[in-house]
């Protein structure tokens, strides 16, 4: 989504490296970007020992989460990964221009809104790991509101808003046959005709996600 | 080429099920192909059974992870639930069977009998979360697997009615890795030519042992020890790759001053070991259900018959000791060791198994496998009611089987079969009251709906006979079993279904009643010429 009311422009630091600057904010060093984005990685040294996955609010153009993926994959080699977050579509796109070699490690998720960015479920799936987050200040300070709604997200769960999520389109669409104010929990609990297939596929699905144990070898 | 689809999602044993179900196909319709539907945590051992040409599983842990995760919504996990079904619901598929008896996959059955209208084998739900049975064969399989703790057929005999072939003895379900066997193979050999020629090598498998109360700890120590002491014998404990099992056959082997020989095993190297034993002895385990459809010999160590019948055995080649939890470990050992040479055709004294245990053989006939009993302490009751429950599903299914065969009514006595006789009489006859008095409701509930919780209430009464261990406790779930498929919408319709259950059900007790006196007249009149051979006997040296 492209932001009205930011204006983007692309400067050059004092060490001749491309600097993005939204609403006259310097994203890197206006000095040498790349000796801050060391220092930022020193900072995190800890953290990066421990995990091998990191997710990072704010892309920039990037000096950041290059300094941290070349120092994950030393110490977890090729199962290092970084979930970068940005608002910014315009910055995303500049960066994408400029054509920064980047890591294949490194996925970047691009929204302004919570709800399109939580309907993602790859970034569910690394949000879920609880892998410790990292700010990069100067996004952060450009978008504190943003970022902070997604450590409180609350997930819906009714029909109306996330039978959209559904990869099934047969499926989608049968489940609009039930009340859209209810969710798949309540539908499993208190459907008790079943008329249709679909009413057989909640119901197994009920036994294996809320009552199922899994079966063991014995 | 038609396509059919196998559900076996409850345990490892709905998947050995579903192995021989795949072999019943294969045996039926040799040119079909046949595709499986299973959890993620058990593909591994699905990928071991022979004839199936593709495994889709659904991945339990994911959604559980899914359905706990802060940010994810249900809907996330019903898309990693629906992602394997959905290529599935497109097939069209010839039947859909049902290999266990578990609410999901009667649940996932229906998904694809009311999407498809395709023929169904199993149970499947109905409209109202009812259990619907396919026909006769899984009405029985289902009512006695969920409603009896005894089975008195197994559920390969099942499988061999609903399919309609003969019961035989293959042993080709499971896909045998041919690297892995060859190599067991040279391993145990080595063992073989350490030892006197004549040695047999028994498997003695401890997974999940910790959790066994049949073949406890001590037991398995003085059973290994006795098997120690026979010098054509050498015990090889199989062992999984799961930390406690490690721990527990480790414990066993610090008792034999770490002297025993153990195999580490997991669900692809297991076949491979089996068949390169020469027995295996244990408790219920997935070890000795695998080596019953390779055709190993083994022998079973049960705590009770219930437990015995419910393995459901498909080869000859087996044996089944009932012990005591009572009874000291040095005497089930001495039994257990007995039985061993028995199974290896040793031919050892079977007057020497103590009377705390029994000991039981199986026996093929037109119907299927039975037990039967060879040696150990007097359970004429059991296997008289065994074996009547038996003739009585056969009877009920339209299958006769002779009887006569499969107990020995000379051995028999005469008390104790007018005994049972009585009692089965006196089951009857209080279950018949009670049906008259369900019928005599219905038919005033069918003038007048106020009377409809009295017929309930005569209904209930009439179910709880199925709880017992009879013939009319057979009849009455076999009731039950068609009441619970009713699934008409209107009100008049469902009586008039129920009307005809009912009047079905007296059918069935009176077809019992005549099952038992023509046993009846058959054992007075073995045992008049019994009597008569006796004395014949005692007069021929005078003669």
């Amino acid at each position: 989504m492209k932001d009205s009311t930011s204006h983007l422009q692309i400067k050059t630091s004092k060490s001749g490296h491309l600097i993005p600057v939204i609403n006259q904010i310097f994203l890197h060093s206006e000095y040498d970007p790349i000796r801050e984005a060391k220092k930022f990685a020193d900072d995190h040294e800890s953290l990066i020992f421990k995990n091998s996955h990191l997710i990072v609010y704010g892309l920039g153009f990037g000096y950041h989460l290059v300094e941290l993926i070349d120092r994950l994959i030393k110490v977890h080699g090729m199962s290092a990964k970084i979930t970068v977050v940005e608002p910014y579509e315009d910055l995303v796109t500049a960066f994408q221009e400029n054509s920064f070699p980047f890591s294949k490690l490194i996925s970047i998720y691009c929204t302004k809104d919570i709800n399109q960015l939580f309907k993602q479920a790859d970034f569910i799936e690394a949000i879920s790991s609880k892998p410790p987050i990292l700010k990069h200040p100067q996004s952060y300070m450009l978008s504190k509101d943003f970022f902070d709604q997604i450590g409180n997200y609350q997930t819906p769960q009714d029909l109306k808003t996330t039978r959209i999520y559904l990869k099934d389109f047969s499926v989608r669409r049968e489940l609009g046959h039930y009340s859209q104010q209810s969710n798949l929990h309540q539908i499993f609990r208190e459907n008790n005709c079943h008329d249709k297939w679909i009413d057989h596929l909640i119901a197994a699905f009920g036994e294996v996600a809320y009552q199922h144990e899994q079966g063991e070898m014995n | 080429m038609k396509k059919h689809l196998l559900i076996a999602l409850e345990n490892s044993n709905s998947l050995l099920m579903a192995a021989k179900t795949a072999q019943h196909i294969i045996k039926k319709y040799p040119r079909d192909t046949i595709e499986l539907l299973t959890f993620e945590s058990l593909k591994k051992v699905a990928q071991t059974i022979n004839g199936i040409q593709q495994i889709h599983t659904i991945d339990c842990q994911k959604i559980n992870q899914t359905i706990d995760g802060q940010y994810y919504s249900d809907m996330h996990a019903l898309n990693t639930f629906i992602s394997p079904l959905s290529p599935l619901l497109e097939v069209s598929w010839e039947q859909v069977i049902n290999c266990d008896a578990s609410k999901v996959s009667a649940s996932l059955t229906s998904v694809f009998v009311t999407k498809d209208q395709c023929k169904f084998v199993g149970s499947r739900m109905g409209r109202k979360g009812n259990r619907i049975s396919a026909d006769l064969w899984s009405m029985i399989g289902s009512t006695l697997r969920d409603i009896m703790n005894c089975q008195y057929i197994s559920s390969t005999d099942i499988l061999h009615q609903s399919f309609r072939t003969t019961p035989s003895e293959e042993c080709n379900y499971i896909n045998l890795n041919e690297d892995l066997t060859s190599r067991a193979f040279q391993m145990l050999q080595k063992i073989r030519s350490a030892n006197p020629s004549n040695c047999r090598l028994i498997g003695v498998p401890l997974f999940n042992a910790h959790q066994d109360n049949t073949f406890t700890f001590e037991r398995v120590i003085e059973t290994i020890g006795s098997i120690l002491d026979d010098a054509e014998l050498f015990p090889i404990i199989l062992t999984s790759t799961n930390d406690r099992d490690r721990v527990f056959a480790r414990q066993v082997s610090k008792e034999f001053a770490n002297s025993l020989l153990m195999l580490e095993v997991d669900s692809k190297s297991l076949p491979a070991s089996l068949v390169n034993l020469d027995a295996i002895i244990g408790g219920t385990s997935h070890a000795l259900a695998l080596a019953d459809i390779l055709g190993t010999p083994l022998l079973r160590i049960c705590s009770d018959t219930s437990s015995m019948l419910n393995l459901s055995p498909s080869s000859n080649n087996q044996l089944s000791i009932i012990t005591s939890q009572s009874t000291a470990s040095a005497t089930i050992a001495s039994d257990i060791h007995t039985s061993i040479k028995h199974l290896l055709g040793d031919s050892p004294a079977l007057d020497s198994i103590s009377l705390s245990s029994a000991l039981y053989t199986f026996k093929k006939d037109d119907f299927g496998t039975y037990a039967y009993q060879v040696a150990g302490r007097d359970q004429q009751q059991f296997n008289l009611q065994y074996h009547m429950m038996r003739s009585f599903i056969s009877l009920y299914s339209n299958r006769p089987i002779a009887i006569e065969k499969s107990i020995d009514f000379a051995n028999v006595e005469l008390n104790v079969l007018t005994s049972w006789a009585q009692t089965e009489r006196n089951a009857i006859t209080l279950a018949s009251r009670d049906l008259l008095g369900t019928l005599r409701s219905l038919l005033r509930t069918q003038k007048d709906r106020r009377f409809i919780g009295e017929f309930i209430q005569s209904l209930d009464k009439l179910f709880k006979h199925g709880d017992e261990k009879n013939i009319a406790s057979l009849c009455c779930n076999f009731f039950r079993a068609r009441i619970d498929g009713i699934e008409e919408a209107n009100y008049e319709a469902n009586i008039q279904l129920m009307e005809k259950a009912l009047y079905q059900l007296k059918d069935d007790l009176q077809a019992a009643i005549g099952m038992i006196k023509n046993i009846e007249d058959f054992a007075q009149e073995q045992s008049k010429q019994t009597r008569v051979q006796a004395i014949h006997q005692r007069l021929r040296p005078t003669l």
